[in-house]
């Protein structure tokens, strides 16, 4: 059993996807340190909620294709705990 | 970091959730352990993101206005992600070394204490202390801290890409570099919103976190 494979039956390329993961929740880290000291900006209120969702869409397609990364959002039907059968973060070609 | 980490003020049971994945990616596919020794200072060093965490975390609980006590909980917490990254490339850095390799590259006084684990201290070997970073209880004394220590984390980073050009590490360490421009930016924000709540003829006539 692979447990770090690298291509999903769709084709889809687990790197580039945690690859686009890591860019929007980068936008709403910046954009949280932002609120935290201008909590009545309207544009960037609307920017938090539109790039969390992408996030949360974006990470339901990573945990269905490739395993979890946060614990409250699990795959479907798992039968096994990919969370502590697969890498960490901190190992080559992980990224 | 997880959505527990966001805009927390007090009296909120905190608690954190990991997310799986590096802030940046971090793939290093040549050792380098002389690298590796300085870049540890990031992770234990005296202006190293573990002190950034624990000074920001530690700060919070006394601070009196909400919006900084956010700023304060959310960069510490980003810090947490900074020193795994920090953490991340010392253990790629050094991964499968050799005795030989160890000797020559003068790892091995490191090695002989902790093998290949990760511990925190500074370039020099000094070991992570406490009292490298400060919780005075002050807000405007703690604020300028957290600026100055941003600054000094900025100055480190610059050191360090001075010394290393592989673009596998000084990528992320470019990274943490801009990361600590706009944490010092969010800490003047935050100068500001004290001393707003102050008394504007005399920022010290009294100590919001105790008179």
């Amino acid at each position: 059993m692979d447990y770090n494979k690298q291509q999903c039956g769709c084709g889809k390329d687990r790197k580039k996807l945690l690859c686009e993961i890591g860019k929007v929740d980068f936008a709403l880290k910046d954009l949280n340190l932002y609120l935290d000291t201008h909590p009545y900006d309207q544009q960037a209120l609307d920017a938090f909620g539109r790039y969390n969702s992408i996030k949360k869409q974006l990470t339901m397609e990573y945990t269905e294709n490739f395993g979890p990364i946060v614990l409250d959002m699990l795959e479907d039907n798992c039968q096994e705990w990919k969370w502590a059968l697969q890498d960490w973060p901190w190992e080559r070609g992980y990224y | 970091m997880g959505f527990a980490g966001l805009a927390l003020g007090k009296g909120v049971l905190l608690m954190w959730n990991y997310e799986k994945r590096l802030q940046f990616p971090v793939n290093i596919t040549q050792t380098n352990p002389k690298i590796a020794q300085i870049i540890i200072t990031q992770y234990g060093g005296p202006d190293g993101e573990l002190s950034a965490s624990m000074r920001y975390l530690a700060q919070r609980y006394t601070m009196p206005y909400n919006a900084v006590t956010g700023v304060l909980t959310d960069i510490g917490t980003e810090e947490l992600a900074h020193f795994e990254m920090i953490c991340a490339i010392v253990y790629q850095l050094t991964k499968n070394l050799t005795p030989e390799e160890l000797k020559a590259s003068g790892f091995d006084k490191y090695y002989v204490d902790h093998t290949l684990a990760l511990w925190p201290q500074a370039a020099g070997g000094i070991p992570f202390n406490a009292c490298e970073f400060q919780s005075k209880g002050d807000p405007v004394t703690d604020l300028y801290e957290d600026m100055a220590a941003e600054q000094k984390a900025r100055t480190t980073y610059d050191n360090i890409l001075r010394l290393v050009k592989d673009a596998e590490v000084a990528e992320p360490i470019k990274f943490l570099r801009q990361r600590e421009i706009v944490h010092f930016q969010r800490f003047g924000e935050s100068l500001r919103i004290v001393q707003d709540n102050l008394d504007c003829k005399n920022f010290y006539a009294f100590n919001p976190e105790f008179d």
